[in-house]
């Protein structure tokens, strides 16, 4: 019987016109989408990458020069483009690409490209998952809104339940006749769209990467279900076909264009972060008087000299073998890290807590929560971001001690003359990300998850509880 | 039926209706968030600026004591800085306060700075960072009145106005009116009227209202004439919308499809043409890239570091204004800095020039393309008129790039002489200080806008209203 129900809304939905235009439509758009998206990705990761190449090159061939000199110059390292960023580009163009690595400081990430754009810019990215999580649903609620509505407002649902066919066989049936026709629709397309320009582009780490791809796919399935079951419970729940449509346009309304903002609005009064310029002087402030406010640097320059002497047995500088100045910069490198650590961990912690609360704002909107999925396995969020930035500053802290290190080994207190050889600087190693696994992504993505699964749940429920029309 | 009966009539229909009401609860809602979202990040803003201005006094006086002493003959003083030390210790923030209307929109000002701690380095040095804000929140934007005026009000306004022809037909009241010895394009006009009018005046209260609410000081400079402009922008967009309610509803179709068809065409202008605009814009005119600037600065200030001092006294003969005996004092470290960095930009002057411009085609092909779209028109009006436009951004930028010119011809002669501050250089020094856009500039560009958004509006306004007296009772 359900079979029949299926196959019957099924046949119906491909002899409707108005599926195959929309779905014509919505596929060429999304093909569009994944062709322009992978162009502009493969572009930018090449900049990128050949930009990393360049700036490795300059601190290669820096020439001689002073350990420290060097340090200050520095290297620039450049955010690499994620294999699947072409799907979803998150937030990529509203976090910098790039820092730069010097001694002392940690530096933040700068040149957002979105500061480079047009005012209209900020209406929105064309990208396929703009597709998948803002017209794919507008075409479930249309296709969807008269299952239920339309049968009871022409009379025919209570005929079919007088003839005997069971409520809830006929919500299966219907579920699964309008799922199929979707799915009949999106699923070879998207596999076919994402699989070509996945295999053009090179997917990056194998595994991981069709992974997270077949990840993706399911929180989209997932979402898309979602959606169904609403629409069928509204239409189920509902006297006639237009409170039906109203009430689901509402709802596509409110969970794609309003939630999002209010949301992000309210993620950051409830979890505030600094001005930069706030930002900036505490770690300046930090830096200068010492973390508990008690530790002026010269206190702990004298310790640090104590302890200096004592490790090489001496009773004064001058009869130190190493070269205090870097024994004393590679301390105070040591003690800014800290800082750094403090200031930069709260200001990304102050993030996290403002993306927990946007995912568990998903029970209003469930957009919010495949969203930020979508993004997470795409490596385009800002915990992607984070990593990179902690990669690259725990790269800089190793530079820096190297050339303090090699300053300290080579050199007596006092010889800022000194020069290293040229071809010191290729035997550090370059920057390599490594980027981190799904299961990684997935750990700050729990909300997320959660509230997908308990729409399904609520949806489902509504419509399992639907009660039949009275036939008397 | 006398005209104002008939009035009394419609207006008295839409009043004992309950969705009117309901509606208008929940638009009041949303604007009270946006106006409050738009006053707290206001507020944000100027207590930010308050510290840092107050920052920045203290540390003036300071200064300006110590040098005072000095020049008394106070040995007791700490002795004043020299060259660059002294200019950097002399250096305050230049701001940008949020204009009189900020409350209404946040607009770019998320995005852009609006302060800046000028030195005499380079911009891309004291530039060095970016505002702090989670990117997940960039990437959404901000709800706040322009927000709701863009997006959310439109849906109101189609909300009542979807079924003043179609409704009639569904009730079968249609028969009835026609019957009337009024003609039906009358009735009709005089029920959109009413309807129409009850959505604007609203909404016009509530925007005035949310502006006075969060502070908005009507005395100050330009509010009035920003806050005439921001009505008459919310007025012209509301017109467009009612013009193809209208269009719609001439159609004759049924109530259902009518609003169906009507969120289609709100749809494709809120979100559908903005984001292809955005598409093809910035693929047709790529935005220049600042990765390749990052390079292509590293590359230039090394090479003009190789040449060492051959770069430095080069400078310094092209700048006899600067350096009157040509050459540097030996361990004039920052002079020869200077130097160095100064003829790196010079270097680097058409790479900037050619980002600049790649920049401006883009922009000059996005503004030509809105007119594609008044949803484009109407946020870039509200968000002008806000002072939080991108333009004013511009205006702000390019008085800083004067302070910042002014500043390093200030101090760079006393960084070459290695010159200790004195009292009367500490006076003389350059200020800033922010002058507005003329409302004249403002009243121009929003102006241009609105009539953008008229054209169309005429044009589907005079179509509809032309077709609706062919409405039938039976629908077509």
């Amino acid at each position: 019987m359900i079979r029949r129900i299926a196959v019957k809304e099924m046949t119906e939905m491909f002899r409707d016109g108005r599926f195959r235009w929309a779905s014509a439509l919505l596929l060429g758009l999304m093909l569009v989408a994944l062709a322009t998206g992978a162009t502009n990705s493969r572009a930018l990761a090449r900049e990128h990458d050949a930009a990393q190449e360049t700036m490795r090159g300059f601190w290669v061939n820096q020439g001689a020069k002073n350990p420290h000199s060097a340090a200050h110059y520095g290297l620039w390292v450049f955010k690499p483009k994620m294999p699947l960023s072409f799907v979803d580009y998150g937030v990529d163009n509203y976090t910098g690409v790039t820092t730069w690595l010097e001694a002392h400081k940690q530096n933040e990430f700068t040149r957002r490209p979105a500061m480079d754009q047009a005012s209209v810019a900020r209406f929105g990215e064309w990208t396929a998952a703009a597709v998948l999580q803002l017209l794919v649903p507008l075409l479930i609620v249309m296709l969807a809104f008269p299952a239920f509505a339309g049968e009871r407002e022409t009379g025919t649902l209570r005929q079919l339940i007088a003839l005997g066919v069971p409520m809830r066989t006929l919500m299966m049936g219907k579920a699964i006749g309008l799922a199929s026709a979707l799915a009949a629709v999106l699923v070879p397309a998207t596999i076919l769209g994402v699989g070509t320009l996945a295999i053009g582009a090179n997917f990056g780490r194998g595994t991981d990467d069709v992974l997270r791809f077949a990840a993706m796919i399911g929180a989209y399935l997932l979402y898309f279900t979602v959606v169904l079951v609403i629409a069928l419970a509204v239409s189920a729940r509902t006297t006639g076909v237009r409170i039906a449509l109203l009430t689901l346009l509402a709802f596509w309304t409110v969970n794609s264009l309003v939630a999002p903002r209010a949301v992000a609005d309210l993620a950051r009064r409830a979890y505030p972060t600094p001005s930069s310029f706030a930002f900036q002087a505490g770690v300046q402030r930090d830096t200068e008087r010492g973390l508990d406010g008690h530790n002026p640097a010269d206190a702990r320059r004298k310790a640090v000299e104590e302890q200096a002497l004592r490790e090489y047995r001496t009773i004064s500088l001058d009869a130190l073998p190493v070269n205090f100045d870097a024994i004393a910069m590679q301390a105070s490198e040591e003690y800014a890290n800290t800082v750094f650590d403090k200031h930069f961990g709260d200001l990304y912690d102050q993030y996290r807590a403002q993306n927990t609360l946007t995912q568990w704002s998903g029970l209003v909107s469930p957009l919010l929560a495949v969203r930020s999925l979508s993004m997470g396995l795409a490596g385009t969020d800002i915990e992607q971001h984070r990593d990179f930035a902690v990669q690259a500053e725990l790269y800089r802290r190793g530079l820096i001690k190297w050339t303090n290190n090699y300053f300290r080994d080579n050199t007596r207190t006092g010889e800022w003359d000194w020069k290293a050889p040229p071809e010191l600087w290729a035997k550090y190693q370059s920057f390599v990300y490594d980027a981190p696994g799904m299961s990684q992504t997935l750990r700050h993505q729990g909300a997320a998850l959660s509230v997908l699964a308990i729409w399904l749940l609520v949806a489902l429920g509504l419509l399992w509880s639907t009660p039949a029309p009275r036939v008397a | 039926m006398k005209r104002r009966s008939l009035w009394r009539t419609e207006w008295r229909l839409l009043a004992a209706d309950r969705t009117p009401w309901l509606l208008l609860l929940i638009f009041g809602i949303v604007t009270a968030y946006g106006a409050w979202n738009g006053w707290q990040w206001a507020h944000f803003q100027r207590a930010t600026l308050t510290e840092i201005v107050d920052g920045d006094t203290m540390r003036m006086v300071r200064l300006d004591s110590l040098l005072q002493r000095h020049a008394q003959g106070d040995s007791t003083a700490k002795v004043p800085p020299t060259g660059a030390l002294g200019a950097s210790m002399a250096t305050t923030h230049a701001v940008l306060a949020p204009g009189p209307l900020a409350t209404l929109a946040v607009g770019a000002s998320d995005l852009f700075p609006y302060y800046a701690r000028v030195s005499i380095r380079s911009k891309q040095s004291f530039m060095a960072s970016d505002e702090i804000e989670n990117p997940h929140n960039l990437l959404a934007g901000r709800f706040d009145l322009a927000f709701v005026m863009v997006f959310i009000y439109p849906l109101l306004l189609l909300a009542l106005t979807y079924n003043v022809v179609s409704g009639e037909r569904d009730q079968g009241t249609m028969p009835l009116w026609m019957s009337q010895p009024v003609s039906p394009r009358r009735v009709l006009l005089t029920k959109l009227a009413v309807r129409v009018g009850f959505v604007l005046a609203i909404t016009l209260g509530l925007s005035i209202g949310m502006a006075i609410v969060t502070g908005v000081s009507l005395t100050a400079d330009g509010a009035v004439v920003r806050l005439a402009l921001w009505a008459l922008a919310v007025l012209a967009y509301g017109l467009f919308w009612i013009a193809i309610a209208v269009a719609v509803n001439a159609l004759g179709r049924s109530s259902a499809m009518n609003a169906v068809v009507l969120l289609g065409a709100w749809l494709l202008v809120v979100v559908v043409i903005p984001s292809t605009i955005a598409a093809v814009v910035t693929t047709v005119y790529p935005s220049p890239s600042r990765v390749a600037l990052t390079t292509a600065l590293r590359r230039a200030s090394d090479e003009a570091a190789a040449k060492g001092d051959k770069a430095v006294s080069q400078f310094l003969a092209e700048h006899p204004e600067m350096a009157q005996s040509g050459t540097l004092a030996a361990g004039n470290a920052w002079g020869r800095t200077i130097a160095l960095q100064e003829q790196t930009t010079a270097a680097l002057r058409p790479t900037f020039a050619a980002f600049d411009s790649a920049l401006v085609a883009q922009r000059t092909a996005a503004d030509r393309a809105r007119v594609l779209s008044p949803a484009i028109l109407l946020q870039d009006a509200l968000h002008d008129v806000a002072g939080r436009g991108i333009d004013r951004y511009r205006h702000y930028d390019a008085q800083l790039d004067a302070y910042h010119q002014a500043w390093q011809a200030f101090f760079f002669r006393r960084v070459f002489a290695d010159q200790a501050l004195t009292a009367a250089d500490f006076a003389a020094r350059p200020a800033f200080t922010y002058v507005e856009e003329s409302n004249g500039s403002v009243v121009r560009r929003v102006l241009m806008l609105l009539l953008l958004v008229l054209v169309p509006t005429v044009v589907i306004g005079a179509w509809g209203i032309g077709r609706l007296t062919r409405v039938s009772v039976h629908g077509s």
